[in-house]
């Protein structure tokens, strides 16, 4: 018994190891079993929450810590059954956790579409964008010669409106290639 | 005079905590057991009535486990128990209609200073009675101990060392240090023991 109160008082300063935490703490659940089965403590381990109040009340008084210390050991005592008690009535931290952490997977789905749903309207943003900045597109046919004079060409004569769509063609090749090359991203 | 150490060393808190947090509610019993007095003596500070200070005690640690799964341990787990103690004895002042004060009680100061302007104080004679003979007791148990349990205690109480700083002081082991402390600790238990029962 004297080996688990040098615990315990070891415990105060925290200056106690993990096994020795793990013996108090088995210790104290067993006397607070023994109390609320028998009314009191049973065995060497009766005065251990006793004695752990006690301790700290004279801590309390050496410290000078002024409300605690008009509380007696015994009033000290009733209140730690009474919140132990109440704990005891509460779902465990575990469920608790569980319950939070519950939550986790569905912030990661509404993440997840958001994300999904930007990706998608930057993608169709992409199409939108070709089709209005890029001057002759795919599907725009090169001028040919012969075929109906564009107004702009009416005043010149047939060889120039040939060297002209030669260049108009060769404009519209190279824009393409731009283009393509813009939609490209090589990050070396 | 240094403060008694408040999470010099939160190894054994975060222990309790992370134990806690696996379903294992006998740990919280521990904590409650550190940290009752201390909780006790803050909310005793904003709240007059004994009564009142018991039961916001109460409340606070039942908020510290509701809330447990939620505390990421980037501060001691004091202080976080000492800002749900700050905020429900608030609460409680509002909840009666009465205004909470507008200072807010230093972490140490709520502890370790016996007046404050802001503090209200409801002892009644009797209860200052019984902390005047207990405080008596417990003085008298420390002149009377040997010198080296005496100084041992002394250094942790008082001046809030830790055992490994009282070893170098006194040129001992660290294992001879705990063993003084709680040697000195269980004979003034015994004198308290004794003034109950006469």
């Amino acid at each position: 018994m004297a080996n688990y109160k040098e615990s315990m008082s070891a415990f105060i300063d925290d200056e106690i190891n993990e096994i020795e935490t793990h013996r108090v703490l088995r210790l104290i659940a067993k006397e607070k079993n023994d109390i609320e089965s028998y009314g009191v403590g049973t065995g060497d381990q009766k005065s251990l929450i006793t004695s752990f109040l006690t301790f700290m009340s004279i801590r309390t008084s050496m410290s000078q810590q002024s409300y605690s210390r008009r509380i007696s050991v015994e009033e000290h005592e009733a209140l730690f059954h009474r919140i132990s008690s109440a704990i005891e009535k509460e779902p465990t931290a575990h469920v608790l956790s569980l319950s939070v952490s519950s939550r986790r997977p569905v912030i990661g789905f509404a993440v997840a579409a958001s994300l999904l749903l930007v990706v998608s309207l930057v993608a169709l943003n992409i199409r939108n964008s070709e089709s209005v900045e890029v001057v002759g597109g795919d599907n725009v046919d090169p001028i040919e010669v012969g075929s109906e004079v564009e107004p702009e060409l009416r005043d010149l004569d047939a060889d120039r409106q040939k060297y002209l769509r030669q260049y108009l063609n060769e404009h519209d090749r190279i824009m393409r290639t731009k283009r393509a090359s813009q939609l490209v991203t090589n990050p070396k | 005079m240094l403060s008694p150490m408040v999470g010099q060393n939160n190894s054994v808190d975060k222990q309790l905590v992370e134990r806690v947090r696996r379903g294992d509610k006998r740990a919280f019993d521990l904590l409650i057991l550190k940290y009752q007095h201390k909780i006790i003596s803050i909310v005793g500070r904003y709240l007059g009535d004994q009564n009142d200070v018991q039961d916001v005690s109460q409340e606070t640690f039942i908020k510290a486990y509701r809330a447990i799964p939620n505390f990421r341990g980037e501060s001691a787990f004091y202080t976080w128990l000492y800002r749900i103690a700050v905020n429900t004895a608030k609460n409680h002042l509002v909840s009666k209609s009465r205004r909470p004060p507008n200072i807010d009680i230093d972490i140490d100061d709520g502890e370790f200073q016996n007046n404050s302007a802001v503090l209200r104080d409801n002892e009644s004679p009797q209860a200052s009675l019984a902390t005047s003979q207990m405080e008596q007791v417990i003085f008298r148990s420390i002149e009377n101990l040997p010198s080296e349990l005496r100084i041992a205690v002394t250094l942790r109480e008082f001046d809030g060392l830790s055992y490994e700083e009282i070893a170098k002081i006194m040129n001992c082991p660290v294992g001879t240090v705990r063993s003084r402390i709680f040697r000195a600790r269980e004979a003034i238990e015994k004198k308290i023991m004794l003034m109950d029962n006469d």
